[in-house]
């Protein structure tokens, strides 16, 4: 855990120091971009990594993986909510998990904005700058602010803001704040009452899986099975609002398209 | 601040609308602030009975913009404090605690974040473009534009949806966000946005009329000129626009 602190601590030093220059922007995909910052960041982070465990293997959105010795594995993401940094919008994170196989162990997100760090160990509860955190109490999906993100697939995307729209108002509202690490620990702290997304890398969502169930929530696919590291698609609350979703959205194209 | 993580208690406006005694106290000590600088001037506020003044400027306050966002524990929420003169708006800020930054905008004088000048979106083409919006307080409005926003997809290049609209407004000032809508809000949310967009180079069109936008505008497009143009071709014809 303090490797993991130490490594999203030097990626956040690193997108503070960026964040008063330009950035040099590419693009992946059509909406999908990578800054300089991003790649300087994964390299400051995976240093850290590999020299305080050189035999875990890496998985990091900006490398190609590395299978390690060990069955452990890093999962990096350096900058989550790239499209926010590129634009100035001060929302994004860090997110640094640690695997055995397939299996979140242990997980940080880390927004080096407002120095919010969350964090979770595998039997050790879930925490927020030191303090526990746990998913909404909230029953009903009629009272629930719901949060989601829109991804890289326009086609996925489509249908999210389908969903949202056949739902309403069965929710009390919505956010989309462009980062899922943060809208996943957001869910898992409660301060959303779910988070949803249907194309999450498994760096995106390795620190909230953990999160998500040390702080007593579920991350679930849209069958309502347990999700890991390789899920795409994620429905992230308390087990009574994932029920509760489920049964609002049964049927509709977000949950049945492959 | 201080009151930001602790448990506040929450009462209910309405079905969506929520005040917290946090936003009670923040406007107490706003107006007693500025009504004893300033005590001619009279009082448009959110969570008060508007005070008519006799000086034709009025302050226009929302003691926080974002109040879900601030009652759930999400730091993205602003104060706002603006001057109007009828429904001009001559001077105002917005502010963000958490992030500590200052939006601030007077009539003829530009706008600035933190000092610093700043300016809206330069972006040309509204297929590149991220577009802020948030859901307001009625049901049925919000039901066209979360239609609208599915029509429109995938022809710009993302949404942002906060919950703050102030914020989203001041955003837009600065070019963080290329455009944002809204449909319905009140003078203490736009206030200072309006002058900040305005004042930024922006175009703020009234959503109802394409006209400039007033303080009593309810309904608010903010971006450049050219992307401004573009979204009302894209959202021609909708239930949205003409709502």
């Amino acid at each position: 855990m303090a490797v993991a602190l130490e490594a999203t601590k030097a990626a956040g030093a690193i997108i503070r120091e960026g964040w008063n220059s330009d950035r040099e922007i590419t693009f992946k995909g059509r909406a999908d971009i990578v800054t300089d910052i991003d790649v300087k960041a994964e390299k400051a982070v995976l240093e850290i990594l590999t020299s305080a465990f050189p035999d875990f293997g890496i998985l990091a959105e900006e490398s190609s993986p590395i299978a390690g010795k060990s069955q452990y594995r890093w999962v990096v993401d350096p900058l989550d909510g790239t499209r926010n940094y590129a634009q100035s919008i001060p929302h994004f994170c860090t997110i640094v998990a640690l695997a055995d196989s397939d299996e979140v162990i242990a997980g940080v997100v880390y927004d080096p904005v407002r120095e919010e760090t969350f964090t979770a160990a595998r039997g050790q509860g879930a925490f927020l700058n030191g303090s526990p955190i746990s998913v909404s109490e909230t029953t009903e999906l009629s009272r629930s602010l719901l949060s989601f993100d829109l991804g890289y697939v326009d086609e996925k995307a489509g249908l999210a803001i389908d969903l949202l729209r056949s739902l309403w108002p069965g929710m009390y509202s919505v956010r989309l704040m462009g980062s899922a690490g943060l809208g996943v620990a957001y869910a898992a702290s409660g301060r959303v009452d779910l988070f949803f997304h249907h194309s999450l890398s498994p760096w995106d969502i390795a620190a909230g899986l953990i999160l998500a169930k040390e702080a007593g929530g579920r991350v679930v696919d849209r069958q309502g099975n347990d999700a890991g590291l390789f899920t795409p698609s994620v429905i992230c609350s308390s087990p009574v609002l994932i029920d509760g979703f489920l049964a609002a959205t049964d049927g509709l194209p977000w949950r049945t398209a492959v | 601040m201080g009151r930001f993580q602790t448990d506040v208690e929450v009462s209910l406006k309405g079905r969506a609308n929520v005040v917290t005694d946090a936003d009670l106290a923040s406007e107490r000590l706003i107006l007693d602030y500025v009504s004893e600088e300033y005590p001619d001037f009279g009082i448009l506020s959110e969570e008060s009975e508007p005070v008519a003044g006799t000086s034709p400027y009025t302050w226009v306050v929302d003691p926080i913009d974002g109040t879900r966002n601030f009652a759930e524990g999400i730091p993205h929420f602003c104060i706002v404090v603006a001057i109007s003169d009828g429904d001009q708006v001559v001077c105002g800020v917005t502010y963000d605690p958490v992030r500590d930054e200052m939006f601030a905008a007077q009539r003829g004088r530009g706008a600035t974040l933190n000092g610093e000048p700043m300016q809206v979106s330069d972006r040309e083409d509204i297929d590149e473009a991220v577009l802020g919006f948030d859901l307001g307080y009625d049901f049925g409005q919000a039901k066209h534009l979360l239609e609208l926003a599915a029509d429109v997809w995938p022809r710009v290049q993302g949404y942002r949806l906060m919950g703050a609209g102030a914020l989203g407004l001041a955003y837009a000032a600065c070019g963080r966000i290329d455009l944002y809508f809204h449909h319905s809000l009140s003078a203490w949310d736009i206030a200072s946005g309006v002058l900040l967009a305005r004042e930024a180079g922006g175009a703020v069109l009234d959503r109802a009329t394409l006209e400039d936008a007033t303080l009593f505008s309810p309904g608010l497009i903010v971006s450049n000129p050219s992307l401004v143009k573009q979204f009302l071709a894209l959202t021609e014809g909708s239930t949205w626009r003409s709502m």
